[in-house]
């Protein structure tokens, strides 16, 4: 029974371990604070796997976890360093912090452009677009992971990719005006 | 012409979506090297328990907490018990300053008058509290006069309360007489303070009621046309009550 669970769990650390990386370092933009929180979202299912609990949508469930996890992480840090928070933020939505993982050696060009746009879209849309265009989930699974409805997820992916599509230069009607 | 420039568009269009395309490819592989894999997985699995998780208390098999979260039909009756606790505590608090014709003086009367009398055991406060709850319903009809609401419903109502409340003060009454030692026993020094707290209790009695009545005619009086203070009975029946005890232990004296 016990070695199930192990297999089980390793198979689903194999296939979502770094998609949540990979959330965790974009929003954090530290590869050792990224990994402790993939470390602490992975024990929580771990302990309730091993509690024989019953996990539903494991994927929803370990973003649902980072990104409580990153809230808590960045309100650790706010409290540490209010002041240079301030000048650095102007509002209190979790947006995509610093540029070090724009100057992410495994990045190429693109990546690093489209990863600094997105850090330049409105907050509430940063996470619906990353989830969706990136992690390809589903609005249901993205409204379940920020604690909104199906159909506001799904507003915010539209509007945030018509903005990224904005400030990209990627969008169609402005080049074909030009 | 037409052609060329869709073909054109197409061809841009494809051409941004490429670059989108390029662009999440290339964030898609941010990957964990596979010595970080490993290492964390360890760690993991290896891990009893983590930092963040709260530790079990030995004691929460006895919480009520843990009963509600395990058991479902106990939740169901301890949120009825508490919504039964809070509705009835809040009625009999309500009931409190109610007078008759109010929907919570039923609650007052019958069930909060009676209830905390079966918390008084000696005779004396027996008599005592019927006495005091005689006045009360006294108050009540002065209120009420005066406030001109004073029907003959309502003076009903409060007449045989009343007369309840006599009847149970002259019962206690009489259990502190059958209690008194015959004459020339070694109790009697102790029976004479009996005797004097009987004598103050129904004095008190007498005097509140007749006090009462005089101020329930006063009332009456001065509200002559109304023809909802029309009724004294109230008055008369308080007079009677006064006399009926007084009466009554004067024929036990002799």
């Amino acid at each position: 029974m016990k070695t199930n669970t192990v297999y089980l769990f390793e198979k689903i650390y194999k296939d979502e371990g770094d998609v949540i990386f990979r959330f965790c370092l974009v929003r954090v933009s530290n590869r050792e604070q990224a990994l402790d929180i993939l470390q602490e979202t992975f024990l929580r299912l771990w302990q309730n796997m091993s509690e024989d609990k019953e996990i539903l949508n494991s994927r929803a469930f370990l973003f649902t976890v980072a990104h409580h996890l990153i809230i808590d992480w960045y309100r650790k840090k706010k409290s540490l360093s209010l002041d240079k928070l301030m000048n650095t933020y102007q509002e209190a939505e979790y947006i995509l912090p610093d540029t070090a993982i724009e100057n992410n050696p495994e990045l190429g060009a693109e990546g690093r452009y489209l990863l600094g746009k997105l850090k330049d879209l409105a907050p509430p849309h940063q996470q619906p677009v990353y989830l969706r265009f990136v992690e390809g989930l589903s609005p249901r699974e993205i409204g379940d992971i920020l604690g909104i409805t199906e159909n506001a997820a799904s507003v915010r992916i539209n509007r945030g990719l018509s903005e990224l599509r904005r400030k990209t230069g990627y969008d169609n009607k402005e080049n074909n005006k030009n | 012409m037409i052609t060329k420039k869709i073909i054109k568009i197409n061809m841009e269009e494809e051409k941004l979506n490429t670059k989108l395309n390029t662009g999440i490819e290339e964030i898609r592989k941010i990957t964990m090297t596979s010595e970080e894999r490993e290492s964390v997985l360890k760690n993991i699995l290896h891990s009893t328990v983590s930092p963040y998780a709260p530790v079990p208390s030995p004691w929460s098999f006895y919480t009520f907490t843990t009963l509600i979260q395990k058991n479902r039909l106990f939740s169901y009756v301890a949120i009825s018990c508490l919504i039964l606790i809070l509705g009835g505590t809040g009625a009999v608090y309500a009931s409190f300053d109610s007078l008759p014709g109010n929907i919570f003086y039923p609650l007052k009367v019958k069930i909060v008058e009676p209830f905390y009398s079966t918390f008084i055991f000696s005779p004396e406060n027996k008599a005592k509290y019927a006495s005091n709850l005689a006045t009360t319903r006294l108050i009540e009809a002065e209120t009420l006069a005066d406030r001109g609401e004073l029907d003959t419903k309502k003076e009903k109502t409060l007449t045989a309360l009343l007369g309840s409340h006599t009847t149970a003060l002259e019962k206690n009454l009489d259990k502190i007489h059958q209690k008194q030692p015959a004459k020339g026993s070694d109790e009697e020094g102790e029976s004479e303070k009996d005797k004097d707290k009987t004598d103050k209790i129904i004095t008190n009695f007498q005097s509140e009621m007749n006090a009462h009545a005089e101020l329930l005619d006063t009332i009456h009086a001065r509200g002559k046309n109304n023809e909802k203070n029309k009724n004294n009975e109230i008055s008369k029946s308080a007079r009677e009550s006064a006399n009926k005890i007084k009466n009554s232990f004067l024929n036990k004296k002799q």
